[in-house]
């Protein structure tokens, strides 16, 4: 595996990480190599002594002895330049030099870590230097990871696809969202095709909405210069929320090979009812947090944030309500919001059930029952919980809401691999199920474009304001009361 | 905490101990919602062995505010009885804490008591105190540590009447049901007045007054009294009202009188106070006018001591009183018209019990909510 940017940020806290706890697990394949490549002149034993010591800190697993002296013969450094014709020559010898002496087949994974921007010129480098196979090849494979964001819009999506296109075929490509490489975002599956309880309930019939929350409680932080171009929309709702929302309302897939789970999700994204650009203001809700409080200690609002313009229009709050036009989920709002400045950091799917009628214990209009509630808790505290209704023990006959509460961590201790590390070992494995096809990456695309043209023609000059630590701006309270219902508590 | 510990143990019930969380100093900043989460987790971890098996139980979220740490600390004592009843996660949230030197501080602990079969059960608590001047982040403090799922009241234990200022609209936002204490209010007429507005424009939550929940056995009481089955047209001959309570009981008294008039069908016409003397109104009736007098009493406890309603009607003279005794029974007589002498039990109704009840109910108190909308105008007629 050689990784391009192997001496940035996703490297050191994840992937490094990642594939240390993969050799613990004694999952990774016995001849195995990952080599870092990067602009900074390195040498070999001070790059693994930073490895080592980014385990210590971002690993769930700290070095151990003598896995880790096993696991360090397995790093290796090359400098380089992305644009360098010259670098991709050299990376090819010094890996047809490195494998014979593994015992490596000449399987390579290439993880780009990279600005989308480079992501082409890479790719025709690493074709022009022979470091791509052909995707026929049985004797062994060449596999790309491209990191999100693929593209800033359609358009230039469409751009990165093509230029991936010209030098892979799509069987070798894996846009990786570690969203989905989460334990409870591939439970939504097991969740609901493997328990007999749930689908027949999962539709139009007995589900009155859904909402997906992915609260963030941390600012921008050192990010505002991405941030400021990409915004919530782009940076959560077009990946990591679409799919998920897939995974939540997809058909039943007939086998649980990728493309047919692909094909699937993409049926879903095909079917969501376009917001058009003069719609946007009824279903969509966008916002930067102010001033307030964050673990108790005041914090700036978006517009002071270091590096944040201070006219800035980037939001940092969505809220959207949309629909899945099919047989399923006919009329069945899908409420997402997802924001930074929030009270916790939280993410969930709830699924809230229809009332029961009013009769025998939903007479009062003015205090109806509380809903059932199925509700995913994505991260943190994996797990999922059943809100129902019970009588309360005592010789009235009263009706209260319990909560009946799976954690992950109480049932299976503290077991779950970091996404990444899954994701990695798929990725080796030639399981692209939790990666991203290029058809669904454009048609979210397409579907998110509408909105950002939407804002794009009003103009705005101001957003809505929220507090930091509040759940989000009284307009995205509107949005869903204006339907008879609430926000959920999280 | 060390109260309630106390108070746990003296009740027959095992407690664990109170922890600072970490990650958040006494005077700090910063205080991190996960590191309380992992601190109430690890609480239950430890305690969870062999030999004992912990269960968490929570119905619901309390949030409870008081204004200051001498309010604050009469609070826990009261908590062992209140999650026995009414298993909950406790935010206790101290708007002013001489302790405190610089913005929050938070304490977690348990508190637990023997269920059936030895089991022992537990609920959550979690203290969060502000220093002087830092009262406004206490609500976003507090608000990530709510579990969701789960109705969420806010008890709101100052002496200011509701909506009072910023902390109460945000804490109220947070909270299905709010629950007060109109007792020991500095200004009954402005305070019913402002409660009424607010609890009227509130929806759909349910508003609970503590002195209400007191009033269940007079009301009962005076119910029994004037049972149409048992006196006929008994109800329909009241003329007089009159009624004691003790120092700062008024909106009580008030409360009382809201449901007899609602209740009877009672139109105000008019009020007049007589500064420490007495306050009257008179209502009319669909037989005659009727008229209420409410009398404050110099010292004693704040609640209703006494009170007589007589009933006059041709072939009809009678007169109930209902006394306090003591704090556990209340004695109804009768006089006249089949005259009668009862003393009945009056559990002595906590605050803790009568917050445990209240918590425990999830629809509207419509008879609450018309007796404090009469209460309304009977103090917007003595202002006026």
């Amino acid at each position: 595996m050689v990784i391009f940017g192997g001496g940035g940020d996703l490297s050191r806290r994840k992937l490094i990480p990642a594939l240390y706890n993969l050799a613990l697990d004694g999952v990774l394949p016995a001849h195995f190599a990952v080599l870092g490549f990067g602009r900074t002149e390195v040498a070999l034993e001070a790059f693994r002594a930073s490895c080592r010591q980014n385990i210590d800190r971002y690993s769930r697993r700290p070095v151990q002895e003598p896995q880790w002296s096993d696991f360090e013969k397995k790093i290796h450094w090359m400098t380089g330049g992305i644009g360098d014709p010259a670098s991709y020559v050299a990376l090819r010898e010094a890996l047809e030099a490195l494998e014979p002496t593994l015992g490596i087949p000449g399987n390579r994974v290439f993880y780009l870590s990279i600005p989308p921007s480079l992501i082409e010129p890479c790719v025709e480098n690493l074709r022009a230097a022979g470091l791509v196979t052909e995707p026929d090849d049985a004797s062994r494979f060449t596999r790309i990871i491209v990191e999100k964001p693929i593209g800033h819009d359609l358009e230039s999506a469409k751009e990165i696809n093509r230029g991936l296109a010209r030098g892979l075929a799509e069987s070798q490509i894996y846009r990786i969202d570690h969203y989905l490489g989460k334990e409870t975002v591939q439970n939504i599956m097991v969740m609901r095709f493997a328990n007999a309880i749930f689908e027949p309930l999962w539709n139009q019939k007995y589900v009155d909405h859904v909402q997906i929350t992915v609260a963030e409680e941390e600012g921008v932080g050192t990010r505002a210069g991405y941030y400021e171009e990409a915004g919530a929309l782009r940076d959560m709702v077009q990946n990591h929320i679409l799919q998920v929302l897939c995974l939540t309302a997809m058909e039943s897939p007939w086998s649980l090979t990728d493309d047919v789970i692909r094909d699937h999700k993409l049926e879903v994204l095909n079917c969501l009812r376009p917001i058009l650009p003069s719609q946007v203001d009824d279903s969509v809700v966008r916002a930067q947090y102010g001033t307030g409080y964050h673990h108790g200690a005041e914090v700036p609002g978006y517009r002071r944030e270091e590096k944040v313009k201070p006219e800035s229009t980037t939001e940092t709050y969505v809220a959207l309500k949309c629909y899945i036009d099919n047989w399923r989920w006919a009329g069945v709002p899908f409420y997402i919001r997802t924001g930074k400045r929030l009270p916790k950091r939280a993410s969930e799917i709830a699924v809230q059930f229809k009332e029961v009628p009013p009769i025998l214990f939903n007479v009062d209009p003015e205090a109806p029952l509380e809903p059932n509630v199925l509700a995913l808790r994505i991260q943190p505290d994996e797990g999922l919980s059943l809100r129902i209704s019970a009588k309360l023990p005592g010789t009235k006959l009263r009706v209260h809401p319990v909560k009946m509460d799976f954690h992950y961590g109480s049932t299976f201790g503290d077991q779950s691999p970091e996404a990444y590390e899954r994701l990695l070992l798929d990725v080796m494995a030639g399981d692209a199920t939790l990666f991203m096809r290029r058809d669904a990456v454009e048609a979210s695309w397409a579907w998110i474009m509408n909105i950002l043209d939407g804002w794009q023609q009003k103009g705005d000059r101001w957003l809505p304001e929220y507090t930091a630590g509040s759940w989000g701006p009284l307009e995205a309270d509107k949005l869903i009361q204006r339907d008879g219902r609430l926000w959920r508590t999280l | 905490v060390e109260d309630a510990v106390t108070h746990a143990t003296e009740a027959g019930l095992t407690a664990l101990p109170a922890v600072q969380v970490r990650g958040a100093s006494v005077d700090g900043e910063r205080i991190d919602p996960a590191a309380i989460e992992q601190e109430l987790r690890r609480m239950r971890d430890d305690g969870d062995d062999a030999e004992r098996s912990i269960t968490r139980a929570c119905m619901s979220n309390l949030i409870i505010y008081c204004d200051d740490q001498h309010s604050a600390d009469a609070i826990p004592p009261e908590l062992g009885t209140l999650v026995e009843r009414h298993p909950a996660r406790i935010l206790l949230l101290v708007g002013e804490a001489s302790s405190v030197a610089a913005g929050l501080a938070a304490e977690v602990s348990a508190l637990c008591y023997l269920g059936t079969g030895g089991r022992q059960i537990c609920a959550e608590h979690v203290r969060l105190a502000a220093a002087k001047g830092a009262r406004r982040r206490l609500a976003p403090a507090a608000r990530p540590l709510l579990i969701g799922d789960l109705p969420t009241a806010l008890w709101w234990a100052t002496p200011e009447p509701p909506p009072a200022g910023e902390i109460f609209q945000e804490l109220s936002r947070m909270a299905d049901q709010i629950v007060y204490d109109s007792v020991g209010w500095r200004d009954p007429a402005r305070g019913v007045i402002a409660a009424a507005d607010w609890s009227a424009s509130s929806g759909t939550r349910r508003v609970s007054d503590l002195a209400w929940a007191r009033l269940a056995p007079w009301r009962r009481l005076i119910a029994e009294a004037f049972d149409p089955a048992r006196l006929p047209g008994g109800i329909e001959a009241i003329r007089d009202v009159e009624m004691e309570h003790g120092p700062h009981g008024l909106p009580q008294a008030w409360l009382l009188i809201g449901w007899l008039a609602r209740c009877l069908g009672w139109r105000l016409t008019t009020g007049k106070m007589r500064p420490g003397v007495d306050i009257a109104w008179t209502f009319e009736s669909q037989t005659g006018p009727v008229r209420v007098t409410v009398r404050r009493l110099p010292e004693g406890s704040p609640q209703i001591r006494d009170v007589k309603i007589r009933a006059v009607s041709p072939g009809l003279e009678m007169q109930a009183t209902i006394t306090l005794l003591d704090a556990a029974r209340l004695a109804l007589r009768i006089d006249g018209t089949m005259p009668s002498d009862n003393v009945v039990a009056m559990p002595p109704p906590s605050r803790a019990l009568l917050l445990a009840s209240q918590l425990s109910e999830r629809s509207a108190d419509p008879l609450f909510r018309d007796a404090l909308a009469t209460s309304r105008a009977l103090a917007r007629a003595v202002l006026t």
